[in-house]
Protein backbone atom coordinates (compact mmCIF):
# COMPACT_ATOMS: atom_id res chain seq x y z
CA UNK A 1 0.00 0.00 0.00
CA UNK A 2 1.24 3.46 -0.90
CA UNK A 3 1.77 5.93 1.93
CA UNK A 4 -1.05 8.48 2.25
CA UNK A 5 0.00 12.07 1.53
CA UNK A 6 -2.15 15.19 1.96
CA UNK A 7 -1.50 18.31 -0.16
CA UNK A 8 -2.97 21.44 1.42
CA UNK A 9 -2.83 24.30 -1.11
CA UNK A 10 -5.36 26.65 -2.72
CA UNK A 11 -3.45 26.93 -6.02
CA UNK A 12 -5.18 24.43 -8.33
CA UNK A 13 -2.36 24.39 -10.89
CA UNK A 14 0.30 23.66 -8.30
CA UNK A 15 -1.87 20.98 -6.70
CA UNK A 16 -2.41 19.43 -10.14
CA UNK A 17 1.34 19.43 -10.84
CA UNK A 18 2.12 17.93 -7.43
CA UNK A 19 -0.48 15.21 -7.90
CA UNK A 20 1.15 14.32 -11.25
CA UNK A 21 4.58 14.34 -9.62
CA UNK A 22 3.71 12.27 -6.54
CA UNK A 23 0.89 9.90 -7.49
CA UNK A 24 3.29 7.11 -8.51
CA UNK A 25 4.79 6.92 -5.04
CA UNK A 26 1.93 8.07 -2.82
CA UNK A 27 -1.79 7.83 -2.35
CA UNK A 28 -2.30 11.57 -2.87
CA UNK A 29 -5.17 13.48 -1.26
CA UNK A 30 -5.80 17.21 -1.52
CA UNK A 31 -7.41 19.96 0.57
CA UNK A 32 -7.80 23.51 -0.73
CA UNK A 33 -7.74 25.25 2.63
CA UNK A 34 -6.72 24.76 6.25
CA UNK A 35 -10.27 24.10 7.44
CA UNK A 36 -10.75 21.11 5.13
CA UNK A 37 -7.24 19.89 6.00
CA UNK A 38 -7.94 20.12 9.74
CA UNK A 39 -11.14 18.10 9.34
CA UNK A 40 -9.34 15.43 7.32
CA UNK A 41 -6.31 15.28 9.63
CA UNK A 42 -8.63 14.81 12.58
CA UNK A 43 -10.55 12.01 10.88
CA UNK A 44 -7.99 10.11 8.79
CA UNK A 45 -4.39 8.91 9.09
CA UNK A 46 -1.76 10.42 6.77
CA UNK A 47 1.97 9.69 6.52
CA UNK A 48 2.95 13.24 5.52
CA UNK A 49 1.38 16.65 4.83
CA UNK A 50 2.54 19.21 2.24
CA UNK A 51 1.30 22.56 3.50
CA UNK A 52 1.03 25.99 1.84
CA UNK A 53 0.98 29.00 4.19
CA UNK A 54 -1.20 31.56 2.38
CA UNK A 55 -4.69 30.11 2.04
CA UNK A 56 -8.27 31.28 2.52
CA UNK A 57 -10.57 30.27 5.42
CA UNK A 58 -7.79 28.85 7.65
CA UNK A 59 -4.22 29.72 6.66
CA UNK A 60 -1.29 27.32 6.92
CA UNK A 61 -0.04 29.17 10.01
CA UNK A 62 -3.45 28.86 11.67
CA UNK A 63 -3.52 25.15 10.82
CA UNK A 64 -0.08 24.60 12.37
CA UNK A 65 -1.24 26.41 15.53
CA UNK A 66 -4.37 24.26 15.62
CA UNK A 67 -2.23 21.11 15.34
CA UNK A 68 0.33 22.26 17.89
CA UNK A 69 0.58 19.89 20.84
CA UNK A 70 -1.58 17.24 19.17
CA UNK A 71 -0.30 14.11 17.44
CA UNK A 72 -0.16 14.80 13.71
CA UNK A 73 1.75 13.58 10.66
CA UNK A 74 5.04 15.29 9.77
CA UNK A 75 4.55 18.51 7.81
CA UNK A 76 6.59 19.92 4.92
CA UNK A 77 5.77 23.60 4.38
CA UNK A 78 5.82 24.75 0.73
CA UNK A 79 5.49 28.49 0.37
CA UNK A 80 6.29 31.37 -2.00
CA UNK A 81 6.78 33.67 0.98
CA UNK A 82 10.05 35.64 0.93
CA UNK A 83 10.61 35.30 4.68
CA UNK A 84 9.85 31.57 4.74
CA UNK A 85 12.89 30.70 6.83
CA UNK A 86 12.02 33.19 9.60
CA UNK A 87 8.36 32.14 9.54
CA UNK A 88 9.22 28.45 9.85
CA UNK A 89 11.70 29.08 12.66
CA UNK A 90 8.99 31.05 14.48
CA UNK A 91 6.44 28.28 13.92
CA UNK A 92 8.88 25.53 14.90
CA UNK A 93 8.69 23.93 11.44
CA UNK A 94 11.79 21.93 10.46
CA UNK A 95 10.95 20.89 6.92
CA UNK A 96 10.20 23.57 4.36
CA UNK A 97 10.89 24.52 0.76
CA UNK A 98 10.46 27.83 -1.00
CA UNK A 99 8.43 27.84 -4.19
CA UNK A 100 9.51 27.26 -6.88
CA UNK A 101 11.37 24.08 -5.95
CA UNK A 102 12.81 21.12 -7.86
CA UNK A 103 11.09 17.77 -7.61
CA UNK A 104 14.15 15.86 -6.27
CA UNK A 105 14.45 18.44 -3.46
CA UNK A 106 10.79 17.97 -2.60
CA UNK A 107 11.14 14.17 -2.55
CA UNK A 108 14.18 14.50 -0.27
CA UNK A 109 12.26 16.78 2.10
CA UNK A 110 9.34 14.35 2.20
CA UNK A 111 11.75 11.49 2.96
CA UNK A 112 13.44 13.54 5.73
CA UNK A 113 10.10 14.44 7.25
CA UNK A 114 8.88 10.84 7.17
CA UNK A 115 12.10 9.64 8.80
CA UNK A 116 11.38 12.19 11.52
CA UNK A 117 14.66 14.01 10.91
CA UNK A 118 14.75 16.75 13.56
CA UNK A 119 11.09 15.84 14.14
CA UNK A 120 8.50 18.37 13.05
CA UNK A 121 5.49 16.61 14.49
CA UNK A 122 4.69 13.09 15.50
CA UNK A 123 3.53 10.49 13.04
CA UNK A 124 0.23 8.83 13.87
CA UNK A 125 1.10 5.80 11.77
CA UNK B 1 27.90 90.49 2.16
CA UNK B 2 26.26 88.41 4.88
CA UNK B 3 23.48 90.46 6.53
CA UNK B 4 23.95 91.07 10.23
CA UNK B 5 21.15 89.65 12.36
CA UNK B 6 20.05 90.79 15.75
CA UNK B 7 19.77 88.37 18.67
CA UNK B 8 15.96 88.36 18.28
CA UNK B 9 16.27 87.53 14.60
CA UNK B 10 18.58 84.62 15.38
CA UNK B 11 16.18 83.47 18.04
CA UNK B 12 13.22 83.65 15.64
CA UNK B 13 15.25 81.65 13.12
CA UNK B 14 15.89 78.83 15.60
CA UNK B 15 12.41 78.85 17.12
CA UNK B 16 10.54 78.84 13.81
CA UNK B 17 12.84 76.48 11.87
CA UNK B 18 10.78 73.57 10.41
CA UNK B 19 12.89 71.08 12.36
CA UNK B 20 12.77 70.17 16.03
CA UNK B 21 15.92 71.41 17.75
CA UNK B 22 17.31 70.46 21.15
CA UNK B 23 20.46 71.22 23.10
CA UNK B 24 22.20 69.38 25.92
CA UNK B 25 24.86 70.72 28.31
CA UNK B 26 28.11 69.10 29.40
CA UNK B 27 26.16 66.93 31.86
CA UNK B 28 24.25 65.34 28.92
CA UNK B 29 21.00 66.78 30.27
CA UNK B 30 18.84 68.67 27.83
CA UNK B 31 18.44 72.35 28.59
CA UNK B 32 16.67 73.74 25.52
CA UNK B 33 13.95 72.74 23.02
CA UNK B 34 12.79 75.04 20.22
CA UNK B 35 9.15 76.03 19.60
CA UNK B 36 8.80 73.43 16.85
CA UNK B 37 9.71 70.64 19.29
CA UNK B 38 7.36 71.98 21.97
CA UNK B 39 4.51 72.35 19.45
CA UNK B 40 5.07 68.72 18.37
CA UNK B 41 5.05 67.25 21.88
CA UNK B 42 2.52 69.73 23.28
CA UNK B 43 4.69 70.12 26.39
CA UNK B 44 6.52 73.03 28.03
CA UNK B 45 10.24 73.82 28.11
CA UNK B 46 10.21 72.96 31.82
CA UNK B 47 8.52 69.57 31.28
CA UNK B 48 10.99 68.58 28.56
CA UNK B 49 14.16 69.87 30.30
CA UNK B 50 16.67 67.48 31.92
CA UNK B 51 15.44 63.98 31.15
CA UNK B 52 11.79 65.07 30.81
CA UNK B 53 11.88 64.57 27.01
CA UNK B 54 12.43 60.83 27.60
CA UNK B 55 8.85 60.54 28.93
CA UNK B 56 7.62 61.04 25.37
CA UNK B 57 9.84 58.34 23.83
CA UNK B 58 8.10 55.02 23.15
CA UNK B 59 8.84 52.49 25.88
CA UNK B 60 10.15 49.99 23.32
CA UNK B 61 12.69 52.52 22.01
CA UNK B 62 13.76 54.30 25.19
CA UNK B 63 16.55 52.06 26.54
CA UNK B 64 18.14 51.68 23.10
CA UNK B 65 18.00 55.43 22.46
CA UNK B 66 19.36 56.52 25.82
CA UNK B 67 22.25 54.03 25.65
CA UNK B 68 23.10 55.10 22.10
CA UNK B 69 22.88 58.81 23.00
CA UNK B 70 25.05 58.52 26.13
CA UNK B 71 27.65 56.35 24.38
CA UNK B 72 28.09 58.98 21.63
CA UNK B 73 27.85 61.86 24.07
CA UNK B 74 30.69 60.61 26.25
CA UNK B 75 32.86 59.95 23.20
CA UNK B 76 31.80 63.35 21.77
CA UNK B 77 30.88 61.69 18.49
CA UNK B 78 27.96 62.75 16.32
CA UNK B 79 25.07 60.31 16.05
CA UNK B 80 21.92 59.55 14.05
CA UNK B 81 19.04 57.52 15.41
CA UNK B 82 15.34 56.86 14.93
CA UNK B 83 12.72 56.43 17.62
CA UNK B 84 9.03 56.92 18.22
CA UNK B 85 8.07 60.15 20.00
CA UNK B 86 4.61 60.92 21.38
CA UNK B 87 2.93 63.78 19.54
CA UNK B 88 0.60 66.30 21.25
CA UNK B 89 -2.43 64.22 20.12
CA UNK B 90 -1.10 61.07 21.85
CA UNK B 91 -0.01 59.32 18.63
CA UNK B 92 3.58 58.10 18.42
CA UNK B 93 5.49 59.20 15.30
CA UNK B 94 8.86 57.95 14.06
CA UNK B 95 11.50 60.69 14.44
CA UNK B 96 14.92 60.91 12.81
CA UNK B 97 17.31 62.61 15.26
CA UNK B 98 20.82 63.80 14.39
CA UNK B 99 23.05 65.10 17.23
CA UNK B 100 26.46 66.79 16.97
CA UNK B 101 28.86 67.97 19.68
CA UNK B 102 29.45 71.76 19.89
CA UNK B 103 32.12 73.91 21.48
CA UNK B 104 32.19 77.27 23.24
CA UNK B 105 35.57 79.04 23.23
CA UNK B 106 37.25 75.88 22.01
CA UNK B 107 35.86 73.69 24.80
CA UNK B 108 33.27 70.93 24.49
CA UNK B 109 29.97 72.43 25.67
CA UNK B 110 27.42 69.74 24.92
CA UNK B 111 25.31 68.53 22.00
CA UNK B 112 22.88 70.16 19.56
CA UNK B 113 20.35 68.00 17.79
CA UNK B 114 17.77 68.36 15.03
CA UNK B 115 14.83 66.03 14.46
CA UNK B 116 12.33 65.49 11.66
CA UNK B 117 9.10 63.47 11.55
CA UNK B 118 9.74 60.49 9.23
CA UNK B 119 6.51 58.60 9.96
CA UNK B 120 5.10 59.04 6.43
CA UNK B 121 8.39 57.92 4.88
CA UNK B 122 8.48 54.89 7.22
CA UNK B 123 4.93 53.94 6.25
CA UNK B 124 5.72 54.32 2.55
CA UNK B 125 8.81 52.13 2.99
CA UNK B 126 6.76 49.50 4.84
CA UNK B 127 4.13 49.54 2.09
CA UNK B 128 6.79 49.17 -0.60
CA UNK B 129 8.35 46.21 1.26
CA UNK B 130 4.94 44.56 1.62
CA UNK B 131 4.16 45.15 -2.05
CA UNK B 132 7.51 43.74 -3.16
CA UNK B 133 7.01 40.65 -0.97
CA UNK B 134 3.54 40.17 -2.49
CA UNK B 135 4.86 40.63 -6.04
CA UNK B 136 7.59 38.05 -5.35
CA UNK B 137 4.98 35.68 -3.90
CA UNK B 138 2.67 36.08 -6.88
CA UNK B 139 5.51 35.53 -9.36
CA UNK B 140 6.85 32.47 -7.55
CA UNK B 141 3.47 30.73 -7.48
CA UNK B 142 3.05 30.05 -11.24
CA UNK B 143 6.80 29.33 -11.43
CA UNK B 144 6.37 26.61 -8.82
CA UNK B 145 3.69 24.85 -10.87
CA UNK B 146 5.72 25.38 -14.05
CA UNK B 147 8.87 23.89 -12.47
CA UNK B 148 6.98 20.90 -11.14
CA UNK B 149 5.31 20.17 -14.50
CA UNK B 150 8.72 20.40 -16.20
CA UNK B 151 10.31 18.10 -13.61
CA UNK B 152 7.50 15.59 -14.10
CA UNK B 153 7.94 15.70 -17.87
CA UNK B 154 11.73 15.37 -17.47
CA UNK B 155 11.30 12.42 -15.14
CA UNK B 156 9.02 10.92 -17.80
CA UNK B 157 6.45 9.89 -15.24
CA UNK B 158 3.94 10.97 -17.88
CA UNK B 159 4.37 10.43 -21.62
CA UNK B 160 5.91 13.63 -22.99
CA UNK B 161 3.64 13.33 -26.02
CA UNK B 162 0.65 14.10 -23.76
CA UNK B 163 -0.54 17.49 -25.09
CA UNK B 164 -2.27 18.38 -21.83
CA UNK B 165 1.08 18.43 -20.03
CA UNK B 166 2.29 21.08 -22.46
CA UNK B 167 -1.01 22.99 -22.20
CA UNK B 168 -0.45 23.12 -18.46
CA UNK B 169 3.07 24.44 -18.90
CA UNK B 170 1.77 27.04 -21.37
CA UNK B 171 -0.94 28.15 -18.95
CA UNK B 172 1.64 28.86 -16.24
CA UNK B 173 3.72 30.90 -18.70
CA UNK B 174 0.59 32.90 -19.68
CA UNK B 175 -0.23 33.47 -16.03
CA UNK B 176 3.31 34.67 -15.42
CA UNK B 177 3.16 36.98 -18.44
CA UNK B 178 -0.15 38.41 -17.23
CA UNK B 179 1.42 39.34 -13.90
CA UNK B 180 4.25 41.10 -15.71
CA UNK B 181 1.68 42.96 -17.89
CA UNK B 182 -0.23 44.01 -14.76
CA UNK B 183 2.98 45.24 -13.13
CA UNK B 184 3.88 47.35 -16.16
CA UNK B 185 0.29 48.67 -16.49
CA UNK B 186 0.34 49.65 -12.81
CA UNK B 187 3.67 51.42 -13.28
CA UNK B 188 2.11 53.39 -16.18
CA UNK B 189 -0.89 54.34 -14.02
CA UNK B 190 1.41 55.52 -11.23
CA UNK B 191 3.38 57.55 -13.78
CA UNK B 192 0.19 59.17 -15.08
CA UNK B 193 0.56 57.50 -18.48
CA UNK B 194 -2.21 56.02 -20.64
CA UNK B 195 -2.46 52.23 -20.95
CA UNK B 196 -1.92 50.77 -24.39
CA UNK B 197 -5.30 50.17 -26.04
CA UNK B 198 -6.40 49.49 -29.59
CA UNK B 199 -9.96 50.75 -29.94
CA UNK B 200 -12.45 49.78 -32.63
CA UNK B 201 -16.18 49.19 -33.04
CA UNK B 202 -17.08 46.28 -30.76
CA UNK B 203 -20.00 44.68 -28.93
CA UNK B 204 -19.93 44.53 -25.14
CA UNK B 205 -22.44 41.65 -25.06
CA UNK B 206 -20.16 39.50 -27.21
CA UNK B 207 -17.21 40.10 -24.86
CA UNK B 208 -19.40 39.45 -21.80
CA UNK B 209 -20.70 36.25 -23.29
CA UNK B 210 -17.16 35.08 -24.14
CA UNK B 211 -15.94 35.79 -20.61
CA UNK B 212 -18.95 34.02 -19.10
CA UNK B 213 -18.29 31.05 -21.41
CA UNK B 214 -14.68 30.73 -20.27
CA UNK B 215 -15.56 31.41 -16.65
CA UNK B 216 -14.39 28.00 -15.52
CA UNK B 217 -10.92 28.84 -16.85
CA UNK B 218 -10.93 32.05 -14.78
CA UNK B 219 -11.64 30.17 -11.57
CA UNK B 220 -10.64 26.56 -12.22
CA UNK B 221 -11.52 23.97 -9.59
CA UNK B 222 -13.78 26.36 -7.67
CA UNK B 223 -17.40 25.52 -6.90
CA UNK B 224 -18.54 29.13 -7.35
CA UNK B 225 -21.42 29.37 -9.81
CA UNK B 226 -21.78 32.20 -12.29
CA UNK B 227 -25.19 33.55 -13.21
CA UNK B 228 -24.89 35.45 -16.54
CA UNK B 229 -27.87 37.69 -17.26
CA UNK B 230 -27.89 39.48 -20.60
CA UNK B 231 -29.63 39.45 -23.92
CA UNK B 232 -26.69 38.64 -26.10
CA UNK B 233 -28.10 39.06 -29.60
CA UNK B 234 -25.17 40.46 -31.62
CA UNK B 235 -25.10 44.25 -31.93
CA UNK B 236 -27.22 45.00 -28.86
CA UNK B 237 -24.35 46.64 -26.96
CA UNK B 238 -22.31 48.57 -29.54
CA UNK B 239 -19.39 50.58 -28.24
CA UNK B 240 -16.03 51.92 -29.34
CA UNK B 241 -13.30 50.26 -27.36
CA UNK B 242 -10.51 47.72 -27.04
CA UNK B 243 -12.19 44.29 -26.71
CA UNK B 244 -9.11 42.80 -25.02
CA UNK B 245 -9.03 45.57 -22.42
CA UNK B 246 -12.80 45.30 -21.81
CA UNK B 247 -12.38 41.55 -21.41
CA UNK B 248 -9.55 42.25 -18.93
CA UNK B 249 -11.96 44.46 -16.93
CA UNK B 250 -14.63 41.75 -16.76
CA UNK B 251 -12.09 39.04 -15.88
CA UNK B 252 -10.56 41.22 -13.12
CA UNK B 253 -13.94 41.97 -11.56
CA UNK B 254 -15.08 38.33 -11.77
CA UNK B 255 -11.78 37.08 -10.33
CA UNK B 256 -12.15 39.40 -7.35
CA UNK B 257 -15.78 38.36 -6.85
CA UNK B 258 -14.72 34.70 -6.81
CA UNK B 259 -11.58 35.20 -4.76
CA UNK B 260 -13.49 36.79 -1.91
CA UNK B 261 -16.54 34.48 -2.14
CA UNK B 262 -17.17 31.54 0.12
CA UNK B 263 -16.41 28.14 -1.41
CA UNK B 264 -19.96 27.55 -2.71
CA UNK B 265 -20.73 31.20 -3.52
CA UNK B 266 -22.79 32.62 -6.35
CA UNK B 267 -21.52 35.41 -8.59
CA UNK B 268 -23.80 37.33 -10.95
CA UNK B 269 -22.72 39.09 -14.15
CA UNK B 270 -25.46 41.26 -15.64
CA UNK B 271 -25.24 43.41 -18.77
CA UNK B 272 -28.05 45.83 -19.60
CA UNK B 273 -28.86 49.22 -21.11
CA UNK B 274 -28.88 52.35 -18.98
CA UNK B 275 -30.02 55.31 -21.12
CA UNK B 276 -27.18 56.18 -23.48
CA UNK B 277 -24.81 53.84 -21.68
CA UNK B 278 -24.23 50.13 -21.20
CA UNK B 279 -24.30 48.88 -17.68
CA UNK B 280 -22.33 45.93 -16.33
CA UNK B 281 -23.08 44.71 -12.81
CA UNK B 282 -21.07 42.04 -10.98
CA UNK B 283 -22.43 40.93 -7.59
CA UNK B 284 -21.03 38.51 -5.07
CA UNK B 285 -22.05 37.38 -1.59
CA UNK B 286 -18.51 37.26 -0.31
CA UNK B 287 -16.25 38.92 2.23
CA UNK B 288 -17.25 42.51 1.38
CA UNK B 289 -15.19 45.68 1.83
CA UNK B 290 -15.18 47.98 4.88
CA UNK B 291 -16.67 51.44 4.26
CA UNK B 292 -13.36 53.13 5.13
CA UNK B 293 -11.53 51.03 2.51
CA UNK B 294 -14.02 51.59 -0.35
CA UNK B 295 -12.56 54.90 -1.60
CA UNK B 296 -9.06 53.34 -1.57
CA UNK B 297 -9.58 49.99 -3.32
CA UNK B 298 -8.82 51.38 -6.79
CA UNK B 299 -5.45 52.78 -5.69
CA UNK B 300 -2.45 50.81 -6.96
CA UNK B 301 -1.18 48.22 -4.46
CA UNK B 302 -3.96 48.91 -1.96
CA UNK B 303 -5.15 45.88 -0.03
CA UNK B 304 -8.36 45.99 2.00
CA UNK B 305 -7.92 45.78 5.76
CA UNK B 306 -10.04 42.61 6.05
CA UNK B 307 -8.14 40.77 3.25
CA UNK B 308 -5.39 39.33 5.42
CA UNK B 309 -2.26 38.56 3.41
CA UNK B 310 -2.12 35.06 4.90
CA UNK B 311 -5.52 34.18 3.49
CA UNK B 312 -5.93 36.31 0.38
CA UNK B 313 -2.60 36.74 -1.37
CA UNK B 314 -2.53 39.40 -4.07
CA UNK B 315 -0.69 42.53 -5.04
CA UNK B 316 -3.59 44.98 -5.38
CA UNK B 317 -3.28 45.83 -9.08
CA UNK B 318 -6.53 44.53 -10.62
CA UNK B 319 -8.94 47.26 -9.56
CA UNK B 320 -6.47 50.08 -10.25
CA UNK B 321 -6.03 48.79 -13.81
CA UNK B 322 -9.78 48.19 -14.16
CA UNK B 323 -10.60 51.76 -13.14
CA UNK B 324 -8.03 53.18 -15.56
CA UNK B 325 -9.28 51.09 -18.49
CA UNK B 326 -12.87 52.17 -17.80
CA UNK B 327 -11.79 55.83 -17.55
CA UNK B 328 -9.91 55.54 -20.87
CA UNK B 329 -13.18 54.29 -22.40
CA UNK B 330 -15.13 57.27 -21.03
CA UNK B 331 -16.92 55.10 -18.50
CA UNK B 332 -17.35 54.99 -14.75
CA UNK B 333 -16.76 52.45 -11.99
CA UNK B 334 -18.84 52.37 -8.80
CA UNK B 335 -18.44 49.89 -5.95
CA UNK B 336 -20.84 49.35 -3.09
CA UNK B 337 -20.22 46.77 -0.40
CA UNK B 338 -21.19 45.54 3.01
CA UNK B 339 -18.68 43.51 5.03
CA UNK B 340 -19.88 39.93 5.40
CA UNK B 341 -22.69 40.40 2.87
CA UNK B 342 -20.96 40.96 -0.45
CA UNK B 343 -19.92 43.49 -3.05
CA UNK B 344 -21.60 45.03 -6.10
CA UNK B 345 -19.48 46.51 -8.87
CA UNK B 346 -21.28 48.70 -11.41
CA UNK B 347 -19.55 49.73 -14.62
CA UNK B 348 -21.11 52.15 -17.10
CA UNK B 349 -19.64 52.46 -20.58
CA UNK B 350 -20.86 54.86 -23.29
CA UNK B 351 -22.65 53.22 -26.22
CA UNK B 352 -21.69 54.19 -29.70
CA UNK B 353 -24.40 55.29 -32.15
Amino acid sequence: MKPRLLIVDDEPDLVDSLVMALEDGFEVHTAKNGRIALDRLTAEPFEVVLLDLMMPVISGEDLLRALDGKPHPPVVVLSASRDLHETCVRLGVTHYLQKPFRLPALLAKIADARRGASGSGTSRA
Amino acid sequence: MVPTMTFDEYRALVEAAPVMIWRAGRDAKCNYFNETWLAFTGRTQEQEAGDGWAEGVHADDLDRCVAYYLDHFHRQRQFEMEYRLRRHDGFYRWIFDRGVPFEVDGTFAGFIGSCIDVQDRKEAEAKRRTTLAMVAHELRTPLAALQTYLDVIQAKTVPVTDPSAFDKVARQVQRFARLIDDLSDTARIEGGQQLAASKKAMDLGTVGSRVAGTYQEIVPHRAISLCFEADIAPGLYPMFGDPDRIEQVLVNILENACKFSSADGLVTLRISHDGDAHRVVVCDRGLGIAAADLPLVTQPYFRASNASANRYPGVGMGLAITKEIIAQHGGQLAITSEPGKGTEVIITLPRSP
